[in-house]
């Protein structure tokens, strides 16, 4: 069975994906490492890999 | 002090600032080497382009802009990274890019730096960090994005992005002098301001020709310079450089220069009308290497003997160059996998192995309708 995930989760996910697999990756844009989120998209990406890779901005 | 801008340059007539007192014969000595086989490099590659008509794609010349580039190519390591707008063979050579190379990519050759299929405008020579295009403001952000990688990974090499006084035209221009400085970045700036872009006029475009002190106000240390006094400009940019690989931030220089020849050459675009005989004979009287040249004379550190020989040596090279790019190759053809830099993409492999689920709709986009 397919997994069944809302927009926001799945880019959540996505973005999680690309941060595991490469040390390369950063995610840079406005409010992403607030606790919230961006519409849950980056919720607990900078609790996971810290404010040099997940800069707000 | 005036305000250096291109008005006051010819207002002030003849350059007489230019010192080598006090300068190593030998770093003198070099920038001329420099300065002068880039001139004649250019000058054969002027002479061939017609009616031998065996360059194989648009060329933008750099006479008079041989300064900025003599300077680079003492002071950066073969790992800086140098972003370079498309008037770029001064730089391509600042990194230690050969002749050979330059003119067998320009004849389309496989022997050229990208085998034969970059031309002059987007010219690289990835072994040593060394990237040209012709998306010039783009420069600025891949220079900065590269200095974020090189921040974060602690690396000692720096980033230096080349381009032209059009760049400040656009937004990324100002966003990435912005990220550069808020996060103290180890990029150097280098704005050759030549006046025209393309044949726009600097005051068509912007509201005022004080693009450093604009720059200035974002926290970003500059200088504002004269661009063919060659011993100034290696001044300013060896502090630029030792200022940004000292992790104290970066950058900006700006240095005032002006092409000889058209926008992209070989031919003449003066037709147009769109500078003053009287400016081009100004900036060929303060030529950026009769200027040193003739300190040089003065000094005695060159003598006429001396340059004899370093014109018959640098004619060798040259014809050597169009003998290699004339005598190889042309590329094979290819598959389109292979032109691009890496036909690896190992992060996308290890996603690859993602099995993804016989339910999923790979065609969903044709078959469901919506508001796309």
């Amino acid at each position: 069975m397919m997994q069944k995930l809302s927009y926001a989760e799945a880019i959540k996910e996505a973005l999680f994906q690309a941060m595991e697999l490469s040390e390369d990756v950063v995610v840079l844009g406005q409010l992403v490492d607030y606790k919230s989120g961006v519409f849950g998209t980056t919720t607990g990406l900078v609790e996971q890999y810290g404010k040099d890779r997940v800069q707000d901005l | 002090m005036t305000k250096i801008n291109h008005t006051n340059i010819i207002k002030n007539g003849h350059y007489n600032d230019l010192t080598i007192k006090g300068v190593e014969p030998e770093l003198v000595k070099n920038l001329y080497d420099f300065m002068l086989r880039l001139r004649m490099c250019e000058e054969a590659l002027l002479q061939e382009y017609h009616p031998a008509d065996q360059i194989r794609c648009p060329v933008h010349f750099c006479i008079g802009q041989e300064a900025v580039p003599a300077a680079c190519s003492l002071l950066l390591n073969w790992n800086d990274f140098f972003f370079s707008h498309h008037r770029s063979h001064g730089y391509f050579l600042a990194k230690k890019g050969s002749m050979r190379n330059l003119f067998a990519e320009l004849y389309g050759r496989k022997t050229g730096a990208n085998g034969g299929i970059s031309g002059s405008q987007e010219i690289s020579l990835p072994s040593v960090n060394f990237h040209s295009g012709a998306i010039l403001t783009g420069m600025l952000g891949i220079a900065v994005g590269t200095a974020l990688g090189l921040q974060l990974k602690n690396k000692p090499n720096i980033a230096v992005a080349g381009f032209g006084d059009g760049a400040a035209d656009e937004g990324l221009f100002w966003e990435a002098i912005n990220y550069a400085a808020l996060r103290k970045l180890s990029v150097v700036f280098i704005c050759e301001n030549n006046k025209y872009s393309t044949y726009s006029h600097q005051l068509k475009r912007q509201a005022a020709d004080n693009i450093s002190q604009r720059v200035a106000s974002f926290g970003v240390k500059t200088q504002t310079l004269f661009g063919n006094d060659v011993i100034a400009v290696h001044n300013a940019l060896s502090e630029a450089i030792t200022h940004a690989r000292d992790g104290k931030g970066p950058f900006f220089i700006e240095a005032y220069t002006y092409r000889w020849n058209g926008h992209v050459g070989p031919e003449d675009d003066d037709y147009l009308g769109y500078r003053p005989e009287s400016e081009l004979d100004f900036w060929k009287d303060n030529c950026p290497i009769s200027l040193l040249e003739e300190k040089m004379l003065t000094n005695g550190v060159l003598t006429m003997e001396l340059k004899q020989k370093l014109v018959n040596d640098i004619k060798l090279e040259i014809t050597d160059a169009f003998e290699f790019a004339q005598n190889s190759a042309f590329p094979d053809k290819k598959n389109w996998e292979e032109l691009n830099y890496s036909i690896d993409a190992p992060m996308l492999n290890k996603l690859s192995n993602i099995e993804i689920s016989e339910e999923f709709n790979q065609d969903q986009a044709d078959t469901i309708p919506g508001p796309y």
